[in-house]
């Protein structure tokens, strides 16, 4: 991402990262402290609202599996649905347990990483 | 109840907050944040960025598709978008839980400061104790749990990115797979019909939309799957309130 001014170099970063970052999500906190009571967090907007936040991240969770980057792209493709798949299956499995669908998922990449050829 | 909780020493409440760290939330943001820190650091980001972004933004899937995006080359404004869309959901939580960290005049400047800690698991350990506190213990308390909480998230997000950058590459594709995996596992946490309508649309159209459009991948996802969730989600609350009087939205 270019820079739009003359800034120290590295600055323009935290910039963009602030503004995208810090302002994009602690206005919305602040929001609910200053209108209060005003609206109703049961309404529904908020119904909207966390349910295009909850596809937005299912997007970006199908999409990291899909084309990954970095060490888990040298995972293939089976691999990464497979390790998905059983992390989700043993998370039902064991009354909705978080930690055992994610340690299943990540040994099963760990393994298929270490031992495919 | 315990001593501290009915008013006498701030001092005490606030190391009450701060044994959250010995609680399992405190252990599973560990672990996520440390799928953070091994994901910033393949984005490209240097150590001094990531945890910038940790602190600024302090809620996982901002900072996650912060890095991502930004790692992409999104344009500043699909970037700012996706990330509030993400954060949105933030504002009904601090409305909720405001009235508990207000002094007798309404918010205070500590108010707004404990405020930009609020994330899902800080919300979950107020709402969870601070009603049970008197008043005066609350926002020490409070100041408590997310010392607890940022120390867990800071310091698992350096592991996770000097690991990212020196373990063997098996390791490393582990690392990157906490994430995805995690988030999946934290939507379906409490999904309902609508929940899994809008995971399983998102989940198809990101990758999809990636190919024809990448850098808006995320936001097509959210607000397409979302709004069809939310179709669901209308129909199946219009059969439970088919009576009288019973409509409550506006």
């Amino acid at each position: 991402m270019s820079a739009l001014l003359s800034l120290p170099p590295g600055l323009d970063v935290y910039i963009t990262l602030a503004l995208c970052g810090f302002v994009a999500t602690t206005a919305w906190r602040w929001a609910g402290v200053l209108l209060g009571r005003s609206l109703d967090p049961e309404g529904d907007l908020f119904a909207w609202v966390r349910l295009v936040s909850t596809a937005l991240v299912a997007g970006l969770v199908t999409r990291l599996v899909v084309f990954p980057s970095g060490a888990l792209s040298e995972v293939a493709f089976s691999g990464r649905v497979v390790a998905l798949v059983v992390g989700v299956a043993l998370f039902y499995a064991l009354r909705r347990n978080m930690a055992a669908g994610v340690v299943a998922s990540a040994t099963l990449i760990l393994a298929w990483a270490a031992l495919a050829p | 109840m315990p001593a501290w909780a009915q008013g006498t020493h701030r001092g005490h409440a606030y190391r009450a907050g701060l044994a959250t760290l010995f609680r399992t939330p405190s252990l599973a943001l560990f672990g996520s944040a440390l799928g953070y820190g091994a994901f910033a650091q393949n984005g490209g980001f240097d150590l001094a960025q990531t945890l910038f972004i940790a602190i600024t933004v302090f809620a996982l899937p901002g900072q996650i598709v912060l890095v991502d995006q930004y790692a992409q080359g999104a344009s500043l404004a699909a970037l700012a978008l996706s990330v509030t869309l993400t954060a949105i959901r933030l504002l009904p939580m601090s409305v909720v839980l405001t009235p508990y960290l207000c002094g007798p005049k309404g918010p205070t400047w500590r108010t707004f400061a404990a405020m930009h800690f609020l994330a899902i698991t800080s919300w979950v350990e107020g709402m969870r104790w601070l009603p049970r506190l008197a008043p005066p213990m609350r926002m020490p308390y409070f100041a408590g749990v997310i010392s607890a909480i940022a120390t867990s998230v800071l310091s698992a997000t350096i592991i996770g990115f000097l690991l990212a950058d020196t373990v063997p590459t098996p390791v490393a594709a582990a690392l990157l797979f906490v994430t995805p995996i995690y988030f999946l596992l934290a939507l379906l946490q409490p999904a309902l019909k609508a929940d899994l309508v809008a995971i399983g649309v998102g989940g198809v159209i990101g990758p999809l939309a990636f190919m024809v459009v990448p850098g808006f991948e995320l936001l097509l996802a959210g607000l397409i799957g979302g709004t069809i969730a939310f179709g669901v989600h209308s129909r199946s609350k219009a059969r439970h309130l088919q009576r009288p009087g019973a409509d409550r939205s506006g």
